[in-house]
């Protein structure tokens, strides 16, 4: 019933090499959504950046 | 002879508690086409080049897709609180058919925008997905989704081991993400209110303290009036914002699937 030690402490390793794996991907999507938002305020400025017009987006 | 009657009720009613529980799996995994059924006309009209065809998914997508998005992203998060008062589980696997499923939705959703929408947005694909604070929030969302949806299944499970829960606790900056996207779209009013609506229920439920004295009240069968109250109040509030978001979606889906969508 009692896992090896060594094969318990690999699978612990392994499981935290896949954690950091999702969480370096999840840090690149956010990143990856900021730096186009970053991109898009320095090409067209501030105020095409917040200003929306009414119906812009969503028929609302 | 007796016996024989008594067994096949008992068999009866266990393959009824059995196909029950299947079929309202399938009726919700049903409703999980309905967003790309109301979006396929003008779809399919975009595909084949036809005039106007590019506007109406334009108008539309947002609309549809959009809405669908958050619907599917609400059904998700109220699999636990369900679970929380009433102790089913026949529906908990809908947790990941919708999860799975509003990846996609919001997925085509964010395609479709990038390529259609050029007449409101300027500054090329880039610019219609991110060149607005709402834009960005909605992107960020959908980037959001990529790393919960790789690990919504059985294999992402048993690789993460214990870990698995850390990553699939990004839906909370999901939501959160998704509030300041509605608040940047709609402000202080509308789809907004009704988005914190549906939300303010779900989240109370997930208080650690409020699930689990409700959990430990429902199986001691304690506190029975005080249940259904706070249960009446709960519905009742989920679903006065519930019932703008499916009201918004039959009207503009409607709309989209006859090609007529509202024009911005």
């Amino acid at each position: 019933m009692h896992q090896d030690p060594a094969a318990y402490a690999e699978v612990k390793r392994r499981r935290l090499r896949a954690w950091r794996v999702m969480m370096l991907l999840a840090l690149v999507c956010i990143l990856a959504a900021l730096a186009l938002g970053a991109f898009e305020l320095h090409a067209h400025g501030l105020n095409q950046f917040l200003y929306r017009a009414p119906g812009v987006g969503a028929s609302k | 002879m007796v016996l024989l009657v008594g067994t096949s009720s008992r068999m009866r009613a266990r393959s009824r508690k059995r196909v029950l529980p299947l079929l309202g799996v399938w009726f919700f995994r049903g409703l999980l086409v309905i967003p790309f059924a109301f979006m396929a006309p003008e779809i399919i009209s975009l595909a084949l080049g036809r005039p106007g065809s590019v506007a109406n998914v334009s108008a539309s997508t947002a609309d549809v897709l959009g809405t669908s998005s958050f619907l599917l992203f609400v059904m998700m998060l109220a699999v636990t609180p369900v679970y929380t008062m009433t102790g089913w589980r026949w529906h908990l696997i809908l947790r990941r058919d919708y999860g799975v499923a509003m990846f996609f939705t919001a997925g085509t959703d964010l395609t479709l925008a990038a390529i259609t929408t050029g007449a409101t947005f300027p500054g090329g694909p880039l610019g219609r997905i991110a060149g607005h604070t709402f834009l960005l929030f909605g992107t960020l969302s959908v980037f959001l989704l990529i790393p919960l949806t790789l690990t919504a299944n059985r294999g992402a499970m048993h690789w993460l081991g214990g870990r698995w829960k850390s990553i699939q606790r990004l839906t909370y900056v999901l939501w959160v993400t998704i509030l300041i996207h509605l608040a940047f779209l709609f402000g202080l009013s509308s789809f907004f209110l009704d988005a914190l609506a549906v939300s303010a229920p779900l989240a109370l439920l997930r208080v650690p303290v409020v699930r689990r004295r409700w959990r430990s009240a429902r199986k001691a069968r304690t506190n029975r009036l005080l249940r259904i109250g706070a249960a009446l109040a709960l519905i009742g509030l989920f679903s006065i914002g519930y019932s703008q978001l499916v009201h918004e979606l039959a009207v503009k889906g409607t709309a989209a699937f006859v090609q007529r969508p509202p024009s911005d």
